[in-house]
């Protein structure tokens, strides 16, 4: 029999892995990824059966959904926003963009993936990812918002920096025909 | 304290417990109409917890930053909405509960309004005009309801015998009331959690973690408070009361989901044209044919 106590931790744990509320910040991408985060939320792909709400408020949010390459432009900015919002908290880049500069990478102003500015714990592939694999990357984002991140080591749950690759699809690899 | 004081204490521990479990209650009904509206959008929608998950998260959330005067007059919101909500339970004046409540949302409109984002202070001088709309109407049925009982306290209306089908045109009323609580529609005064409103957050812009929980409280207050206006109404006859809450709330739905578009104008129209014109003849009818007849 768990105490009262216990029950009110497993409860409070339950109640933040079901209610992510998303921040929605695009670094500079080409649209691609933030058109497809958009469909995510639309009624079709219904991510509001995850309690997932899109706030404009990075004070309001769990979930920072990051499109686009760091660049030296708005490094500022997505620091900012990541700073704005309270613990627990979780990071999903989405897109070749955020992972490691994508189709811009080498640019003079780009400074690579968003993981060079905020700590990013869940990668989702794809160039843009369909919105499948979006709300794939917010549900492994989930079990990262019991804790906040600090309290994540020392309780031996996921450590602050436990990154969760998606695993590309066949289809979403390209392959170079040979000649 | 002498022996004759248990009952008093039995009573006030009853009505401690009701005003706590009141938005509690509201939270679950939130939680019923989220699954209904997304049913209508051909969606699953979140479980029927989820207000109360939001909740709880908001008010663990690690400590931000906020306002000393809005959070104080935050706290100020939610005290005085309990109060209304448990001076209608424990049989007060109603006239003194709809000015109270009304107290309440003004702190909760200052609280918006005393940060700096123009978007917070443009959702508190909307939430004005839902107060404008909505006070005046609450007013017109705590009179409607005295007429009936011939006096103002809930106790006596919620004995007089079913004032609902003395008067049956104040549903009408109570639904318009009932859909500003809920804060869906019209578009431009929303700020439910219901993605379509002009403003993603208007009031509640600056409000977060704990605070934004405890206007979320307040919030469930002020729809607890409408709940129980139209219980009291139908507590002799509770299926005609249970009947008319689901119509009104379908109404309300079947509204927001159909006219997502529809502007302050038309919630001032539809507010005072058609709740106030139903008020008024309800209070007529009751004044003529209640226990306070002429
Ligand atoms: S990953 Fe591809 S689709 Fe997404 S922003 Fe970058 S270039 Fe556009």
């Amino acid at each position: 029999m768990r105490g009262p106590r216990a029950l009110w931790q497993a409860w409070v744990r339950r109640s933040r892995t079901k209610s992510p509320w998303i921040v929605h910040f695009d670094c500079g991408g080409c649209n691609g990824c933030d058109i497809e985060i958009l469909d995510t939320l639309m009624p079709r792909f219904s991510a509001e059966r995850f309690g997932v709400i899109n706030v404009g408020d990075p004070r309001q949010g769990d979930i920072l959904l990051v499109t686009g390459p760091a660049n030296l432009r708005n490094a500022a900015v997505l620091r900012s926003v990541y700073d704005q919002m309270a613990e627990p908290k979780a990071v999903v880049a989405v897109g070749s963009c955020a992972a490691h500069g994508g189709v811009f990478r080498g640019a003079p102003n780009i400074l690579g993936g968003v993981g060079e500015l905020v700590p990013v714990d869940v990668f989702v592939p794809g160039c843009p990812p369909t919105p499948e694999r979006i709300l794939e990357g917010v549900i492994a984002a989930l079990p990262l918002l019991a804790e906040p991140r600090t309290a994540r080591q020392a309780t031996g749950g996921p450590s602050p920096m436990s990154i969760v690759m998606l695993e590309p699809r066949e289809e979403e690899v390209v392959r170079v025909p040979a000649s | 304290m002498s022996l004759p004081g248990l009952p008093n204490l039995l009573a006030l521990a009853a009505l401690v417990a009701a005003t706590a479990l009141a938005p509690l209650s509201v939270g679950l009904l939130l939680g019923v109409d989220r699954r209904v509206t997304a049913a209508m959008q051909l969606r699953a929608g979140p479980p029927i917890l989820q207000p109360w998950y939001d909740l709880t998260k908001l008010a663990t959330k690690t400590s931000l930053p906020v306002d000393r005067l809005a959070a104080s007059l935050l706290v100020a919101h939610v005290v005085l909405a309990a109060g209304a909500v448990a001076l209608v339970l424990a049989g007060g004046d109603l006239i003194a509960a709809v000015l109270v409540m009304g107290a309440a949302r003004v702190l909760f409109i200052l609280a918006a309004g005393a940060v700096e984002s123009p978007y917070a202070q443009l959702g508190a001088s909307r939430e004005l005009i839902l107060l404008l709309i909505s006070e005046p109407l609450l007013l017109l049925v705590a009179i409607a309801y005295g007429g009936v009982a011939g006096s103002f306290s809930a106790a006596a209306v919620a004995a007089a015998q079913a004032p609902v089908l003395t008067l049956p045109t104040l549903g009408l009323t109570l639904g318009v009331l009932l859909a500003i609580a809920l804060r869906k529609s019209p578009f431009d005064l929303a700020t439910s959690h219901h993605a379509h409103q002009e403003l993603v957050k208007g009031s509640t812009t600056e409000m977060a973690g704990f605070w934004l929980a405890l206007a979320e409280v307040g919030h469930w207050y002020e729809t607890a408070f409408v709940l129980v206006l139209i219980a009291l109404a139908s507590l002799a006859a509770p299926l005609v009361g249970i009947g008319l809450v689901a119509a009104t709330y379908t109404v309300a739905i079947v509204a927001d989901n159909t006219l997502p578009r529809a502007t302050w104008r038309s919630a001032l129209w539809i507010g005072w044209g058609i709740g106030g014109t139903a008020a008024v003849i309800a209070l007529v009818t009751g004044r003529l044919f209640g226990a306070g007849g002429l």
